[in-house]
């Protein structure tokens, strides 16, 4: 049976600010099952960061949750008190950020880091914790771990410091960790080892984890599932593997059909014209309407995230696309089918006015 | 034919000497020494016109050191460059003026390299002037054409720097760069810091202009997916030294050296799907404390005795492909 560990739905998080307010988070929905990675992926600015930080309770003025639920199991955590937040935190739940000093105090040892941690969630003495934190390093491809937790955070280089915060957060066997672009300082063959070594622990922890990225590319490798941001919202969801090889959304699609690959070399890229919207000045319509070439004039309204159903696909009757652990939703009015052939090169001038 | 740009045997070495506390302490029998990195180590390469050369390797290996030395940045501590047959070191002022406008870098963050108080019309135009390609009076339509070969509005020459996003303000630094008639652009991660979307806008752009103004490029990236769009040929560097050579295609059909090959399986491929990732071990050793014979020893899955000892050499492993290691050299 899989488990369902987080779900959020309606999420909105705006930030009142003296220029007006921004929707930072504007109707996410999005859910993440026991030992799976979502990968949360869009462009910079398009609110993956404000989602991570909700679910922990981590928004800061002006900035605050003002709609919608997010569950952790079978509790809801908005409106709940900051105390309990804080329990739940380096507990239940985990944050592991792109700088691992957010996470790290530079004046501490490793050591002392690791089992005020463990201690703070659990009656354990300090040779357990001590244990555990040893084991918790190696885990984490950290070689002689047991010199290593005698240093402090800058005798460490930044592959090995992500590597001690990841680490941190998977001490006490969280149910959920969110990781914020955790390797995009790092070099590819420290990538690849973290994200080897992330895989491996929820794997065999069962903690669910959203790694928030702007490369599709990370998450097509290390994800069961992606949801696309555009603008505040979650405009696609899905396995990754159907999300990457059959896109809905004209968005996803787009951004799929410009990174390069074996088959573009030496072409065109396909590109996305224009840019992403201010948040501060969304309308009614859909944000991505302005660069998109399925458009018609039932843009002008915001279109829900809705289950996906695909006349004909494979069968005569209509079929859900998706197995039912990671149900397919997109937002869109005019969903590219996965029959369609996708429109080549650039597009840029042939959007439809 | 001759190369139109000829790397010869180039290594540049950066030294932090002493100051004057660490020398006192020395002399009371601290054991202080003089920093001193190896940035780049007997690095040979030669483009033809027209043709792009792709530059890839992990932070720190030398990529833009290279790039810097090509553009005359930085003075090699050894070797040469050779452009259109002559050595800089023998060109004379006025030919290595020409030199230096001839060839232009492209950086990855514009805006640093902007300065915020000109408009755009100044930051474009102020070089050709400067140097006598356009009067002081053509300014203004020069400015309008650079900013739309390079896909600028021209209505926003009287604008600041902050008042674009990243994706113009790149465009604006290739404008700047095209304005001085280049043959030959360094670009140096000059797409890393912009969103998908627009990295393909920017691609597609430095592709027209290729064919437009027949330039040639050295294109240094860590992203190889890019790289292997743009490049007809690439060299992966690997602390300081060029480790292998090959046409864009053969590298990726079939990588010959081990590090070109672990590099290669761990990039990020957004068409392969869901994999369990195999790493190679370890982290790229410290440039200052470099290992010997072949720096890649310690992690290479593949190494013997001989790769502690000796340095191998790039040379010719097969038909037009180059590689440094023993592993190969001995089979060829
Ligand atoms: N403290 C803040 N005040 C005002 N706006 C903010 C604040 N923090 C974030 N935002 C806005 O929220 C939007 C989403 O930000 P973020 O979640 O960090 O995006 P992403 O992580 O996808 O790059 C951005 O447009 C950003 O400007
Ligand atoms: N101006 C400098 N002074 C001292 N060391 C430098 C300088 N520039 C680069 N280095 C060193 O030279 C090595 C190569 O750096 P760089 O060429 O920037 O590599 P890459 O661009 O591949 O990341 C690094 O170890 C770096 O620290
Ligand atoms: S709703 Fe309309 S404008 Fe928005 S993505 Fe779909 S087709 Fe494009
Ligand atoms: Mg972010
Ligand atoms: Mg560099």
């Amino acid at each position: 049976m899989t488990e369902t560990v987080l779900s959020i739905d309606n999420l909105q998080t705006h930030f009142f600010t003296r220029g007006g307010v921004v929707k930072a988070v504007n109707g996410v929905s999005l859910s993440v099952n026991r030992g799976e990675i979502l990968g949360l992926v869009g462009e910079s600015g398009s609110g993956k960061s404000i989602t991570g930080f909700s679910i922990l309770g981590l928004v800061d003025e002006p900035g605050r949750i003002v709609g919608g639920s997010i569950r952790l199991l079978d509790r809801e955590l908005v409106g709940l008190p900051d105390p309990e937040l804080r329990r739940l935190r380096g507990g239940r739940m985990a944050m592991i950020f792109q700088d691992p000093m957010m996470t790290l105090n530079p004046v501490l040892r490793i050591e002392t880091q690791m089992i005020e941690a463990i201690q703070a969630h659990e009656k354990v003495s300090r040779k357990e914790a001590w244990t555990r934190a040893r084991d918790g390093l190696a885990q984490v491809g950290i070689p002689s771990p047991e010199e290593r937790l005698k240093c402090y955070p800058h005798e460490l280089s930044g592959g090995m410091r992500q590597r001690v915060a990841i680490a941190i957060a998977f001490l006490n066997r969280p149910d959920f960790i969110v990781a914020d672009e955790p390797t995009t300082a790092l070099d590819v063959t420290i990538q690849s080892q973290i994200l080897a070594e992330a895989q491996k622990l929820c794997r065999d922890s069962g903690t669910a984890m959203i790694w928030i990225t702007h490369d599709l590319s990370v998450v097509a490798g290390l994800a069961d599932t992606i949801a696309v941001m555009y603008a505040g919202r979650v405009v696609e969801t899905g396995a990754a593997a159907e999300v990457v090889a059959a896109p809905r959304h004209p968005y996803t699609s787009g951004l799929i059909r410009s990174v390069p690959g074996e088959h573009m070399t030496g072409k065109r890229l396909f590109q996305i014209p224009g840019m992403t919207p201010s948040l501060l000045r969304l309308g009614a319509e859909c944000p991505f309407s302005e660069r998109c070439f399925a458009r018609t004039p039932v843009c002008a309204q915001v279109p829900d995230l809705v289950p996906d159903l695909v006349p004909g696909h494979g069968a005569t009757e209509e079929a859900a696309i998706g197995d039912n652990r990671h149900p397919r939703a997109v937002r869109c009015h005019h969903p590219l089918s996965a029959a369609e052939p996708l429109p080549t090169g650039p597009l840029s001038a042939e959007l439809p006015s | 034919m001759t190369a139109l740009l000829d790397i010869r045997n180039v290594s540049k070495v950066f030294r932090t000497p002493l100051d004057g506390a660490e020398k006192l302490a020395n002399l009371v029998g601290a054991n202080n020494r003089e920093i001193r990195v190896q940035a780049t180590d007997d690095v040979s390469l030669s483009l033809n016109r027209g043709e792009v050369l792709g530059v890839v390797g992990e932070s720190g290996c030398g990529k833009s050191t290279l790039g810097r030395t090509v553009a005359g940045i930085h003075e090699a501590t050894s070797g040469d460059i050779v452009w259109k047959g002559k050595a800089l070191s023998q060109m004379t002022s006025r030919e290595r003026k020409a030199y230096v406008l001839a060839v232009q870098m492209i950086f990855q963050d514009p805006f640093s390299s902007l300065n915020p108080r000109k408009r755009i019309v100044q930051a474009v135009s102020e070089a050709p002037v400067a140097h006598g390609l356009i009067s002081r009076r053509e300014r203004d339509d020069y400015t309008v054409e650079m900013l739309n070969r390079v896909g600028l509005d021209p209505s926003l020459r009287d604008r600041f720097p902050h008042q674009f996003s990243g994706g113009q303000r790149q465009r604006i630094g290739i404008a700047r760069a095209l304005a001085v008639n280049p043959e030959f652009l360094v670009c140096d991660e000059s797409i890393a810091a912009l969103d998908v979307s627009i990295q393909a806008q920017i691609i597609n752009l430095f592709m027209d202009l290729r064919e437009e103004l027949d330039l040639t490029y050295m294109f240094i990236s860590h992203d190889l997916s890019v790289v292997r769009h743009i490049s007809d040929r690439v060299a992966i560097m690997y602390l300081g030294r060029v480790v292998e050579l090959a046409p864009t295609s053969e590298l990726f059909a079939k990588p010959l050296h081990p590090y070109a090959e672990a590099l290669l399986a761990e990039a990020p491929d957004l068409r392969a799907g869901k994999r369990t990732f195999h790493p190679i071990k370890g982290e790229v050793p410290s440039p200052l404390n470099p290992p010997s014979g072949c720096h890649f020893h310690p992690r290479c899955p593949q190494a013997t005795e001989i790769c502690k000892a000796v340095k191998p050499e790039l040379r010719e492993v097969a038909p037009g492909r180059q590689a440094a290691c023993h592993l190969l050299s001995d089979a060829a």
